[in-house]
């Protein structure tokens, strides 16, 4: 069943489109991230779905219903769908418990529930039963956050639209909040689309991604499909660190040979400029005989190169190699590398690489 | 930028700040004095009709112009903040215009043209006129403000646009169109040329009427006392409404600005002509009014050496007057600017709280005071001066407040550091910042001195004449065309402050929050330009006249 669907969009404020081509959707209950730079035009395309700016030659189905298309638009207030905004927007003039009651009848549901209880139910569901009688500015800026889910979910919308909704959150808040939010929407069966800059937070928080380019989405898939086989290099690099490896012949099975010998790739190809492989993927190994950090190496290979930099962070560290023509290739290794230097090491590939 | 400092503020100025705050209380608490001391005969003029009478006019006066303010700004406000009206830059300029015309100026001009004008209408409707800025200008702001997010959230939940306007927008805006509601309020309370003007027996004329017949200056001071508590009353209300709206502020404070809504046709049709019948009735009747009395006089009413003394009057008495304010207001405005503590926050509410205080009651107290204490301080300059000075003090405290309160307190700090000892270091760091901002408060209080009526015409020296007297005694006779040069004079004086706010609401980007940066990256313009924030809402105002 659809949860979302978008195709062909060409939104924008009075002047150049910002979103101008788009198309994708997503299944009932699941989580959609549309993660971008700034700019990219994601907080736009989800105030055109949210229907708040008008948009042309575009079809939007929220649910099964039609919500925009060919003389289709429906208003914001009869769309199904909440909106939790960067900073949570909760109405400053009422009580916590009001804020999640706002889109909900007076007294009673329309299945003769009273609404408190509803009220109360949903702020148990987000963690937060003893503030209902709280106003929005004495609570932090992660409670505010979680109200204005809960005042979105309140209604039982089709779908959930949140713009950036932990940006303004500390580091160590928003994944823990992130992972806090994705089980809430997930128990409530709710349709999610989350617009993020945060790379991290669209792949360890959404069940499909789309990373959007200049108004334009420049790949779309599963998170694993996103960081593990990219389609180019802006892709590749906007989801994390890579280590751009020039061809430099292709074995007889089609694997790439490179500075850093034959990379199998999941796929044999005919012809490859370039072949991408992550840090972690790269394994260093001592010379002469000492363990290898994070795993056997493969046999056969044997590039040898010199530690130019160290950078440690304590939970990993990032190594980069000079190999012998000046070629510099980056590793991350978890915790202390336990190298120095201008210690000689052995580098090798672990995985697949993707060719570019 | 409030710097709470742990120090606790030198001794020195936290005498001086006692001692402006106990002088400023002086006259009031003389004038209680007065009452209770008078006993029986105080409690009898309590009860006399004429005074429940007197509050009832009052009252309704106040209650009209609050109607009257609400009519006229809150269409203004939202058509010059949420839509695309044309020539909405010029507008908000011009709205912003009534302040500089004072109350009984524009009574004046009204009673020229329509010389049948009396009564408590005429009088609210003179008063709505001048005094709807209150209301429009924070509501603009406000609408300006807002959060589109707040809208767009309530729109997801199910709510239509009426619906999101009853039960987001209004309760939102109230806090800000309350506030300036009650400074109207104030205002018409302690106006007392409109009210003389068109013969409306509220407390002022009636305190005036009483104290010229001199035989009853009790009940006078029985009528002055009351008008203070009520005016009291208001200025603790305003406080209240106005810190609720700033508790309720969340997020971040930087909302993107809302979509402007566009209006085509009849709808746009109907916004210029009400922009331009609020605009036509505020300001360019009475400017009408006055130059027309101007060019049918023909001169024949002139009189240069009597217009040339009333203005050499008014400066006089007015710098006199702004210089023993700026004495009074800088120790207090440091103090607020730099130190916390419950002694230092009732020491600023405390002389917050003369703002508005009407000048016929400090002119009554002053006669008082200076009859039985100092005869021979009886109707001089200097008297008339520190009237003015109790008056409008509070105006300089706030721009002094601002203007330190914009200077890093850092910058103290490293000049200690340097070498520098506290009051080398305090002069050429904050001194030298916040001066210019200072120097506006005393600017201001000078401008806002010269448009006083009641307490002039109670303390002045015999034969002395003002530019406000002169228009007052004039406009008695009904020589319209003779008060016309005076009228003309006090907008002119009125709009320079009048001039300067304008163009600090009316610069983009500037939405009136407190929270917003300066945009000036020159700290010493920064500091003025806090001064005139400070001073920019309740300040402006010509003070009861």
């Amino acid at each position: 069943m659809t949860g979302l669907q978008v195709a062909g969009v060409g939104a924008g404020y009075g002047g150049e489109p910002v979103v101008r081509d788009v198309s994708f959707g997503v299944e009932h209950g699941r989580l959609l991230a549309v993660v971008g730079a700034s700019g990219s035009g994601k907080s736009t395309l989800l105030r055109a779905i949210a229907g708040f700016i008008p948009v042309s030659s575009v079809i939007i189905r929220i649910g099964d219903r039609l919500v925009t298309g060919p003389g289709v638009a429906i208003s914001p207030e009869h769309r199904s769908v909440g909106i939790v905004t960067q900073d949570g927007s909760l109405f400053p003039h009422l009580t916590v418990a009001r804020n999640v009651g706002f889109g909900l009848p007076r007294r009673t549901l329309s299945d003769g529930t009273p609404t408190a209880d509803r009220v109360r139910e949903l702020l148990s569901m987000v963690g937060l039963s003893d503030v209902g009688s709280r106003f929005p500015h004495e609570l932090s800026g992660g409670q505010q956050q979680r109200v204005a889910l809960a005042r979105a979910l309140a209604p039982n919308p089709e779908a959930v639209l949140l713009d950036e909704p932990f940006s303004a959150l500390d580091a160590g808040l928003r994944s823990e909040l992130g992972h806090e939010v994705r089980q809430v929407l997930r128990d409530a069966r709710t349709t999610a689309m989350l617009v993020t800059h945060d790379q991290d937070e669209a792949l360890s928080l959404a069940d499909h991604v789309a990373l959007l380019v200049d108004g334009r989405i420049a790949q779309q898939g599963s998170p694993r499909d996103l960081y593990e086989r990219p389609a180019n290099l802006a892709v590749a690099s906007f989801l994390g660190e890579v280590n751009v490896l020039p061809v430099l012949a292709l074995e007889p099975d089609g694997d790439p040979r490179t500075a850093l010998g034959v990379i199998p790739v999941s796929a044999p190809v005919s012809a490859a400029k370039e072949v991408v492989v992550r840090p972690e993927q790269v394994v260093l190994t001592r010379v002469p005989a000492a363990p290898s950090l994070g795993g056997q190496p493969p046999a056969g290979n044997d590039t040898r190169g010199r530690v130019a930099a160290i950078v440690y962070f304590g939970h990993d560290s990032i190594v980069d190699v000079e190999l012998a023509d000046r070629v510099i290739v980056r590793a991350r290794v978890l915790g202390d590398s336990g190298l120095a230097v201008g210690d000689e090491v052995r580098v090798s590939v672990c995985g697949h690489g993707q060719p570019l | 930028m409030g710097t709470s400092t742990s120090r606790r503020p030198p001794l020195p100025l936290l005498a001086a700040a006692v001692a402006a705050v106990v002088v400023m209380a002086l006259p009031l608490v003389y004038l209680v004095i007065r009452v209770v001391d008078s006993g029986e005969s105080a409690w009898s003029a309590l009860w006399r009709p004429r005074t429940a009478e007197t509050i009832a006019t009052s009252l309704l006066l106040v209650v009209l112009v609050a109607v009257g303010v609400l009519i006229l700004a809150v269409p203004t406000a939202w058509l010059l903040s949420r839509t695309d009206l044309p020539f909405r830059r010029v507008l908000i300029v011009l709205v912003a215009l009534p302040l500089a015309v004072p109350s009984y100026v524009a009574a004046y001009a009204w009673i020229a043209l329509l010389p049948g004008m009396s009564g408590v209408l005429a009088a609210a409707l003179v008063m709505s006129l001048s005094t709807f800025p209150y209301v429009s200008i924070p509501l603009m702001a406000a609408l300006r403000g807002l959060d589109p997010g707040l809208e767009e959230s309530a729109r997801s939940l199910g709510l239509g646009r009426a619906a999101v306007a009853r039960r987001v927008v209004l309760p939102l805006m109230w806090p800000a169109a309350g506030a300036g509601l009650l400074l109207a309020a104030l205002y018409t309370l302690a106006e007392f040329g409109t009210v003389s003007i068109f013969r409306v027996d509220a407390f002022t004329r009636v305190i005036y009427a009483s104290y010229r017949a001199s035989f009853d200056r009790t009940a006078a001071a029985v009528l002055a006392v009351l008008l203070v508590l009520l005016a009291l009353a208001l200025v603790a209300a305003e406080a209240r409404v106005r810190g609720r709206a700033s508790r309720w502020r969340t997020g971040s404070g930087a909302p993107r600005p809302a979509a402007p809504i566009h209006v085509r046709g009849r709808v746009r049709a109907a916004g210029l002509v009400w922009m331009s019948c609020v605009i036509g009735l505020s300001l360019a009747l009475p400017v009408a009014s006055i130059i027309g009395q101007l060019v049918l006089s023909r001169r024949r009413a002139f009189d240069p050496e009597a217009f040339l003394g009333a203005l050499a009057g008014s400066v006089s008495a007015s710098t006199l007057g702004a210089a023993v304010a700026l004495i009074l207001a800088i120790p207090l405005g440091v103090l607020a600017a730099r130190y916390t503590g419950r002694l230092v926050r009732s020491l600023e509410a405390g002389a917050f709280a003369g703002h508005g205080l009407p000048g016929v009651v400090i002119g009554l107290a002053l006669v008082f005071l200076t009859l039985m204490l100092l005869p021979a301080a009886y109707q001089t300059l200097a008297t008339l001066a520190f009237a003015y000075a109790v008056l409008f003090a509070p105006k300089a405290v706030g721009a002094t407040r601002a203007a330190v309160g914009a200077a890093p307190p850092e910058l103290e700090s490293v000049a200690r550091s340097l070498g520098r000892g506290p009051l080398g270091a305090w002069w050429q760091t904050t001194g030298r910042l916040a001066w210019p901002g200072i120097a506006a408060g005393g600017l201001l209080v000078l401008l806002t001195a010269m448009k006083e009526l009641p307490a002039t015409l109670m303390l002045r020296p015999t034969g002395f004449e003002t530019l406000a007297t002169r228009l007052w005694s004039r406009t008695e006779v009904e020589a319209f065309g003779a008060a016309a040069p005076y009228a003309l004079a006090l907008i002119v004086l009125a709009a320079l402050p009048a001039w300067l706010m304008s163009r600090w609401l009316g610069s983009p980007g500037s939405s009136g929050r407190r929270s917003q940066a300066p945009r000036t990256l020159d700290r010493g313009d920064a500091a003025a330009d806090g001064a005139w924030k400070g001073a920019a809402m309740h300040q402006v105002k010509a003070g009861p006249s």
